[in-house]
């Protein structure tokens, strides 16, 4: 059967078309539901942003180009940055903690491959170099990459000077793109 | 330091790719990479880095299907579309106008209703802090219906300072809500607003009583 591509389902979504729009929604929003309540731990505010964010992108789908990444990809950073900006308001205490975070953890070694995903394939080798750097950078590079935190945020969150937060997300995400061009050819 | 240089954008970029940079770290940036191409590539290397990050994090169900809600959020725009065009336009033109006279800002509903464009029902509501020249600033958010939570927070272009805030409504009503301090080129305030309902612009006034950005939540 016909599978329209993720860039199709946004031109018919951006002009309003109904089938598209409900395609679109049901084929994205349990990653954009999982960010926002990832970010928030609330589920019903979860849910106004995951809105929120699908009537973002309708309204400024023309902001998408795919020279700069995926669908997904422009999908969930508008939702992540709704979440960030939700969670200004909240105190600091109600962030969740990095290592709170269990699916930050590798995967095993021997997975059944009826639970592997493509997307969860795609995503092993940053579990792996993430488990492989520093615990410091690695909550450093986990509030700045996913919670959005600026460095400033980092160093008044961890109680370290702003120069110490900056060089822990230099060192990890050095280590992540290392580890990526590595993974490269097997990706 | 200097980002004007290459060693200068490396050093940065991990930070960019993350989102991490203030507006005017970001803005030197982004200068730079304009005529970059080695360094453009770099960033385009740690924007993978950084897009993969969220790649991790698990997908959840949410408890309803958010296609009906979404769609019904787009059905009004989608019939009052014409109106929503000329209203905004004058509301831009206002907005021009009582900016270049310098009176005070006028309060501009985005449409014929006072709903605002958003067309949700979400009650989470943020905008762009937008100063002289149409330039973002920082960013206003409120969350809840009644009595909402106001977070106000600028990065950008602000001189060092103690701001007061003030939020108004759709009808004509408005507060001072609270003072922000911008030290360092940033500042951040939250609390909540007690006359005004529902606020639909938030404005940062410096001492002699220039608006020096404004919100406006849809």
């Amino acid at each position: 059967m016909w599978r329209l591509t993720d860039e199709a389902l946004l031109a018919g979504f951006s002009i309003g078309d109904a089938d598209a729009a409900e395609t679109f929604i049901a084929r994205f929003q349990s990653r954009v539901y999982g960010v926002a309540l990832a970010i928030t731990r609330d589920a019903r505010l979860a849910e106004d942003l995951a809105q929120e964010a699908f009537l973002r992108a309708w309204r400024h789908a023309e902001t998408f180009d795919p020279r700069r990444g995926s669908v997904a990809t422009w999908l969930i950073v508008i939702t992540r940055n709704l979440a960030v900006d939700a969670m200004r308001t909240q105190p600091r205490s109600e962030f969740l903690d990095p290592d709170e975070l269990e699916w930050l953890s590798p995967p095993a070694r021997e997975t059944d491959p009826a639970d592997a995903t493509v997307r969860a394939s795609d995503v092993d080798w940053l579990r792996r170099a993430l488990d492989d750097v520093p615990d410091e950078q690695r909550r450093a590079v986990v509030l700045a990459g996913i919670l959005g935190f600026t460095a400033q945020d980092v160093a008044e969150y961890e109680h370290i000077p702003l120069g110490t937060a900056k060089s822990r997300i230099r060192l990890a995400m050095d280590k992540l793109r290392h580890a990526r061009a590595d993974a490269e050819p097997a990706r | 330091m200097s980002t004007s240089t290459c060693a200068g954008i490396r050093e940065r970029a991990p930070d960019l790719a993350l989102g991490a940079l203030t507006g005017s770290e970001r803005a030197e940036v982004v200068a730079h990479l304009d005529g970059c191409a080695s360094c453009q590539a770099l960033v385009g290397e740690y924007a993978s880095v950084a897009d993969a990050l969220l790649d991790l994090v698990p997908e959840a169900e949410p408890a309803a299907g958010l296609a009906p809600p979404v769609l019904a959020a787009m059905q009004p725009a989608r019939h009052r579309g014409r109106r929503h065009r000329v209203a905004a336009l004058v509301a831009a033109a206002t907005l021009a106008l009582t900016a270049a006279s310098g009176l005070t800002v006028a309060l501009v509903a985005r449409d014929g209703s006072g709903n605002g464009s958003t067309a949700t029902t979400s009650a989470l509501r943020s905008a762009p802090m937008v100063g002289a020249g149409d330039v973002t600033v920082g960013r206003v958010v409120s969350t809840g219906d009644r009595r909402p939570k106001l977070a106000v927070s600028v990065d950008y272009w602000v001189p060092d300072g103690r701001y007061q805030l003030s939020a108004a409504d759709g009808n004509g009503r408005s507060e001072p809500v609270g003072l922000l301090e911008v030290a360092g080129g940033r500042g951040a305030w939250t609390g909540r607003a007690t006359v005004v309902g529902r606020p639909v612009a938030v404005e940062l006034v410096d001492q002699a009583g220039n608006i020096v950005c404004r919100g406006e939540l849809a």
